[in-house]
């Protein structure tokens, strides 16, 4: 940098005026350059502060909680005699001194190692480092310090430096590079816990379960996956209950009096219960768009499942209001009551409480299938396990999927045959004089 | 009570007045399912305030007449007058005459989602349109009448058999009809609660209710009934009063079919 020689003759010759200009331009620019140097003579300079990448995904980038190392470097000017060196790591981050390097890099290309004999002290988040003897050759002096962990909650790192020369005098270095460091998640960093934990690695060590119970790979899917489950959740959400009037609508139209509407749904429900969900998932999924129809992916699989579970469900409806005993219509008409009357007011109430059950069954199969939109890209469960299963290698995560079908699917299972043994049994009794007929009812059916 | 139904009552008592016209009249009627012939031409007048019991045995038609009343089954041929208006017409509004005939059934058939108050209330609500407090107002009064003020809000399935019909005939007369079916109102009750359900009919019948009564109840028949009426194979054998009938029937048949229930 400072390698020009201060002297240097005029070498324009012309007009007097020209050459005048041309001096005066080049003085002042010499002067620049022999001031700039001269004003940092004794300065060190940071060259570099990083740390190492430590993310298994990205390989640039650094995470908190997670080991790294910092590579400090400045560097130090002929005879500028530094002989300690105090290095501020940010609160929060944690670093060992076991494995401290310290090296002066010299020569033209840096590449020469010189080893130090120094002292480290510590205290707090401050590293000093003692020189036994004052560095005066030119060159950086490059630090590295390891069994760095940055916080968990990441953020920019700023080291601080602050050096001493054998005058006495002190002076910071300025212009250190900060550390961009990411912040990782709870389950991250409980998966880092896990995987160092001896119990864990004696699980691991075992084929089958590193493959599909790996505790730590349990840990880091879970939020994954939990996403997932969110939209799986809110497809069943929206599309189950709009099945319920599709289906009961075509349940009234199968049974309807008209021939036209009976061969309508007749012939919906017998197409939709006779393919596969799959097919119609792709043929909506790519046959609307080559059609021209684009519909966003969302509400496209919503509406699939929706007319999916629909035409199961006129089944369900309809075997619900055939089930309900003739005489119950003939009452209500009896008493002067329309069909839509009767059916509104007397049957369905009735075949409501009789086919929740079945309906709850639906509802299991319906949270199931969401599983096979994954084919078509919807980001729902499986496909946030399958993102995960590919990077990792390991069936884990799948694991983890299931639980969360199964963490719907058996409350509501069991749910199911409790409200089928209180459909078959009888309401909860309010009145307490009634029971012995309840008895009576009960040892008949046995 | 509203105006609909106080002009209904009027109109009931100015045609009674006019004296002799039947409230129904069935005339030749025939009813087949399918290739089974069942009724093979009735003719019977029934006229307001009287009580008349069916009998016969089993198979003989006299449920599917009684339904063919209200046309729960529609009639092969042949014509049903009621109230002067011929209601197997297609253009009769089957849902307007259905709520002046009350219809109470072998099996009851209470609305099992609602309680005894509910089951009595919905058809003034949704026929008769009636508010909610008037027809709650109406559901208990009919309730009380048949002596089950006490139970308006148990379920069907918190109360007996006996008291289940009881809770139909309070459905039915709340709709205030001008004439009561019962199809064999008492037949699937156990013996002992038989007698409560008889008691209601024949209170009905003392307070001048038209009334069509099948039933295998003779006590009932000799003790209430006006006329009896004595069905077999599809056709009325022998129609006439309760003594006539139990005391001296005409037909053979009609006494063997006394003999085999005695």
């Amino acid at each position: 940098m400072n390698n020009l020689s201060p002297c240097a003759p005029a070498r324009h010759r012309g007009s007097a005026s020209r050459a005048l200009l041309a001096f005066m331009v080049v003085l002042v620019a010499l002067l620049g350059i022999v001031a700039m140097p001269a004003a940092r003579a004794d300065a060190m300079e940071a060259v570099k502060c990083t740390g190492r990448p430590n993310s298994e995904d990205d390989p640039t980038v650094i995470m908190g909680a997670t080991e790294s190392r910092i590579t400090f470097e400045a560097s130090i000017a002929e005879g500028e005699g530094v002989s300690s060196l105090t290095l501020h790591i940010p609160d929060g981050t944690s670093f060992g001194t076991d494995d401290l390097a310290v090296t002066l890099l010299t020569g033209d290309d840096l590449m020469t190692r010189n080893e130090l004999d120094y002292t480290e002290k510590v205290d707090g988040q401050d590293l000093t480092l003692e020189f036994a003897e004052p560095i005066t050759q030119e060159g950086h002096l490059n630090i590295l310090v390891y069994d760095v962990f940055f916080p968990a909650d990441g953020g920019e790192m700023q080291l601080e430096a602050t050096y001493g020369l054998t005058d006495g005098t002190e002076a910071s270095i300025e212009g250190i590079p900060s550390i961009p460091v990411e912040g990782i998640s709870f389950t991250e960093s409980l998966s880092q816990w896990l995987e160092d934990q001896s119990w864990v690695q004696a699980w691991n060590s075992n084929r089958f379960l590193h493959l599909f119970f790996d505790p730590a790979l349990l840990v880091t899917s879970f939020p994954v996956v939990l996403t997932g489950f969110f939209m799986s959740i809110s497809i069943v959400a929206v599309a189950f209950p709009l099945a319920i009037p599709m289906g009961l609508l075509l349940a009234l139209m199968r049974i309807s009096k008209l021939r036209l509407l009976r061969g309508i749904a007749t012939t919906y429900v017998n197409i939709v219960r006779g393919t596969p969900l799959f097919l119609q998932i792709y043929v909506a999924f790519f046959g609307l768009p080559l059609a021209g129809i684009q519909i966003p992916n969302f509400v496209l699989g919503v509406t699939v499942m929706c007319m999916n579970s629909g035409a199961y469900m006129c089944e369900i409806f309809r075997a619900g209001i055939l089930s309900i005993s003739k005489g119950q219509t003939e009452a209500a008409r009896s008493l002067g009551m329309n069909g839509a009357q009767t059916m509104f007011y007397v049957i369905l109430p009735q075949m409501f409480r009789i086919v929740i059950p079945n309906l709850t069954s639906e509802f299991i199969v319906l949270y199931k299938d969401t599983s096979l939109l994954a084919a078509v890209g919807i980001m729902e469960l499986v496909m946030y396990a399958r993102t995960i299963v590919a990077s990792t290698g390991s069936i884990t995560p799948y694991i983890v999927a299931a639980l969360f079908y199964l963490v719907i699917t058996l409350p509501l299972s069991k749910i199911t045959r409790h409200l089928e043994d209180r459909v078959r049994g009888h309401r909860t009794r309010k009145h307490a004089d009634a029971p012995e007929l309840a008895a009576e009812k009960g040892a008949s059916h046995e | 009570m509203s105006d609909a139904v106080v002009n209904e009552a009027e109109k009931n008592d100015a045609a009674a007045a006019t004296g002799d016209e039947p409230i129904l009249r069935i005339v030749d009627l025939h009813k087949s399912f399918g290739q089974t012939v069942v009724l093979r031409g009735i003719d019977i007048d029934i006229h307001r305030g009287e009580v008349v019991v069916v009998l016969g045995p089993s198979g003989s038609g006299k449920s599917t007449m009684l339904r063919c009343l209200n046309r729960l089954e529609e009639p092969t041929s042949g014509k049903i007058f009621f109230e002067s208006q011929d209601i197997t017409d297609p253009k009769t509004d089957v849902n307007d005459v259905r709520k002046r005939m009350g219809m109470v059934f072998q099996q009851f058939n209470l609305f099992p989602h609602l309680d005894a108050l509910h089951n009595v209330m919905l058809a003034q609500r949704k026929v008769l349109g009636r508010s909610a407090e008037e027809a709650e107002r109406v559901a208990r009064e009919q309730l009380a009448r048949v002596g089950l003020a006490e139970r308006a809000d148990y379920f069907p399935d918190e109360l007996s058999g006996g008291q289940q019909q009881r809770v139909a005939i309070a459905r039915a007369l709340a709709m205030e009809p001008h004439v009561m079916l019962f199809d064999e109102a008492t037949s699937a009750l156990d013996p002992e609660l038989v007698r409560g359900v008889l008691d209601v009919m024949r209170e009905l019948a003392e307070q001048g209710m038209t009334m069509v009564v099948v039933t295998h109840e003779m006590g009932f028949a000799r003790d209430v009934a006006d006329r009896v009426i004595f069905m077999e194979g599809g056709y009325v054998v022998e129609d006439g009063a309760p003594e006539q009938l139990f005391e001296h029937p005409k037909s053979p048949r009609t006494a063997e079919f006394l003999g085999s229930i005695n």
